[in-house]
């Protein structure tokens, strides 16, 4: 015994699982253990000028904006920006020809980065979401998530849900899950579930925020104001197809989150309530997913915490940008799962919302309005002691 | 290249311990040689004796802001070796002081451009100071001997890198050891043993955040403890431990232990 206490003080051994996020989720063949360590590998390379990044870029790495598969640090938040009415996505001007609609502002030596244009008037920074669970997210029906919409408020619960419809990308191969909608598709990932799966999800960061070109995104991002065909001068595509696939793998095969104290008499209090006061309404603690060619992920239950549907979060978290069917104060539902490790990935300081403006979840939930002023007026009217004990059941997750 | 001491003495078996200093390796890039020319010399004011060494070389290349961040050993590339990337010969030199008992105090420095400032002769760039000044000690008394490196680097890092790349680094390191026993031991005439402690750390990236007035972290901590046994003077066994802290950009904690057996020598 003394040995061994010794042996941990001196050798240091691996954090506990429920307080970190990665790690594969259970029941994997060793072929899709070794696609996961694969893709971990990848998720995890520094890419630099020589191995293709850029030639502008926002970070250098999948890990510099998901932090032990974590949510970005506000340090690396991305900009996103356009100009018009931000009621809606068709006729906004996302000022392709001024660097739009993402800033990438790191630039490989002797490039200039792209420069916040001062006739931009929907500017959205936000931080990168957690990562793990996703193949679960996946997995999850279509029929499941349409199932909680009601765009029109036909219940008069004055929420709403609207399902994200966005054109899907030419690569994207639609499985019999999918059900097209005026040729597009049910979005699902993203703050504002503007990408279909994780393949596209994957393709379009590893080109807009590392500016490396792969078989399904073939073309450089440059700097309109240099040029056109001023690449990085690394041939494309810069990253193998066989590459990127294992980084969509290892995205679907992270396990989600491990709870921390779910049997806690306040944590039990705090999950009650937040049902009772409204929380759950978006923010749904269960769906199910449908059957998966990856059998770890059939048929299970996601503890995810969310709709994923969008819903209006009222003007205070209004980033004027509308994006795909998401108009400038809708947000896609974040899942609430891995709201209490975070801060274990963020040197200690937990950051939440969309663009990490807070380490408060008291602050964070007064922020909601919108379709969530009910829930977030209820909440505030709890006790003391109930209000605790909410937080102390987010902070399970 | 005469910046540091260890640089400059870096052969394995004059050390007691298995791995390099940090700020060695990963500030001053150990081990570091270059090419160009220069002169060096000794004077000798009483009994005291001063050295001096100023090289003009090619200097560190533009890999030095690598994917993790500033990296100065990544400005080594092989090209130091062959046609300058800038034209602009670097400059590195050294003074040492050796006063009358057994003892060095030196100090070094380093600057250079490291950037490609003009490619068939158009400029594309302007040009981009690497910088380094070490500081070192090394003194004996009796059994024990004191050594010492500090060294600061700063780097003119371009505007749209500066998020991503530190323009400043420091570090240093305290080394004690102590002779313990020399006498006859097994069939070694002169054998002896050492006792060493180390203490090690490097900020690879001196600043804050500007997004949320955060330190930046990528910084490391080492203690390292050992004995080492030296059956002849230039042979060492040693047995070491050793324990990192490191903080990486977001001051997210990691921390590693190892226990190593190493052997040097010369042969």
């Amino acid at each position: 015994m003394l040995l061994a206490s010794g042996c941990d003080a001196l050798l240091s051994g691996a954090p506990p699982d429920d307080q970190i996020l990665d790690g594969p989720i259970d029941g994997l063949t060793s072929a899709q253990l070794r696609t996961f360590f694969a893709g971990d590998e990848a998720f995890g390379e520094l890419f630099a000028p020589a191995t293709g990044l850029g030639p502008v870029f926002n970070q250098p790495s999948c890990a510099s904006c998901h932090p032990g598969d974590g949510r970005g640090h506000p340090a690396t938040n991305l900009t996103r920006f356009g100009r018009g009415d931000d009621r809606s996505s068709i006729g906004f001007d996302y000022l392709r020809g001024l660097g739009g609609p993402q800033l990438q502002d790191h630039a490989i030596p002797g490039y200039p980065p792209e420069r916040l244009p001062a006739e931009a008037t929907g500017i959205s920074v936000r931080g990168a979401p957690i990562v793990v669970g996703l193949g679960l997210i996946e997995a999850i029906p279509e029929a499941a998530i349409l199932a909680r919409a009601d765009p029109a408020d036909a219940d008069g619960d004055g929420i709403r849900g609207q399902p994200s419809y966005v054109i899907p990308p030419s690569f994207f191969a639609p499985g019999s899950e999918h059900r097209a909608v005026d040729g597009k598709i049910l979005g699902r990932f993203g703050r504002k579930a503007t990408t279909v799966n994780l393949l596209h999800q994957t393709a379009a960061a590893y080109l807009n925020d590392m500016g490396i070109t792969s078989d399904f995104e073939p073309a450089d991002v440059v700097n309109p104001l240099v040029g056109g065909f001023t690449g990085d001068g690394v041939a494309d595509p810069e990253v193998a197809r066989s590459t990127l696939e294992s980084v969509v793998f290892y995205l679907q095969t992270l396990r989600p989150p491990v709870r921390r104290g779910a049997g806690d008499p306040r944590v039990v209090r705090g999950e009650q309530l937040f049902a009772d006061v409204g929380c759950a309404a978006c923010h749904v603690p269960e769906l199910t997913t449908g059957p998966s060619p990856i059998a770890a992920l059939s048929e299970r239950p996601v503890r995810l915490y969310s709709d994923l549907l969008l819903h209006d979060m009222g003007p205070a978290l209004a980033d004027h940008f509308p994006e795909g069917a998401a108009d400038g104060r809708q947000w896609r539902t974040t899942p609430l799962w891995g709201l209490g490790v975070i801060g274990n990935l963020l040197g200690g300081t937990p950051y939440y919302l969309h663009e990490g403006r807070t380490s408060s979840l008291r602050v964070a939930i007064e922020l909601h309005d919108g379709e969530a002023a009910g829930a977030r007026d209820r909440f505030a009217a709890l006790p003391p002691t109930e209000r605790e004990a909410l937080l102390a059941f987010l902070r399970s997750l | 290249m005469p910046v540091g001491r260890f640089n400059l003495a870096h052969d394995s078996p004059r050390y007691d311990l298995v791995d390099r200093p940090l700020v060695s390796t990963r500030i001053i890039p150990s081990t570091w040689s270059d090419i160009g020319g220069g002169l060096f010399g000794a004077l000798y004011p009483g009994r005291h004796k001063l050295t001096y060494e100023v090289y003009l070389l090619n200097g560190l290349g533009d890999g030095l802001l690598a994917g993790a961040g500033t990296r100065l050993p990544e400005g080594r590339g092989p090209d130091r070796f062959a046609e300058d990337n800038n034209g602009s010969p670097g400059v590195a030199a050294r003074v040492a002081w050796d006063p009358p008992f057994k003892a060095e105090v030196g100090l070094s420095f380093y600057t250079g451009l490291y950037n490609r400032t003009q490619q068939e002769g158009v400029t594309i760039d302007r040009g981009r100071l690497a910088s380094l000044i070490a500081l070192d000690l090394d003194a004996q008394i009796g059994p024990v001997t004191l050594r010492g490196e500090g060294a600061v680097a700063l780097i003119d890092v371009p505007e749209e890198s500066r998020a991503l790349h530190a323009r400043m680094q420091a570090g240093g390191f305290l080394e004690l050891s102590a002779r313990l026993v020399r006498r006859r031991m097994l069939a070694f005439e002169a054998a002896s043993l050492y006792a060493v402690v180390r203490l090690d750390y490097i900020d690879l990236d001196v600043g804050r955040r500007r997004a949320t007035g955060e330190r930046v972290g990528d910084e490391s901590a080492r203690i390292s403890v050992g004995l080492s046994f030296r059956p002849a003077p230039v042979t060492s066994l040693r047995l070491c431990y050793d324990h990192t802290w490191t903080l990486d950009p977001l001051n997210n904690v990691t921390r590693s232990g190892a226990i190593q057996l190493g052997v040097a020598s010369y042969f």
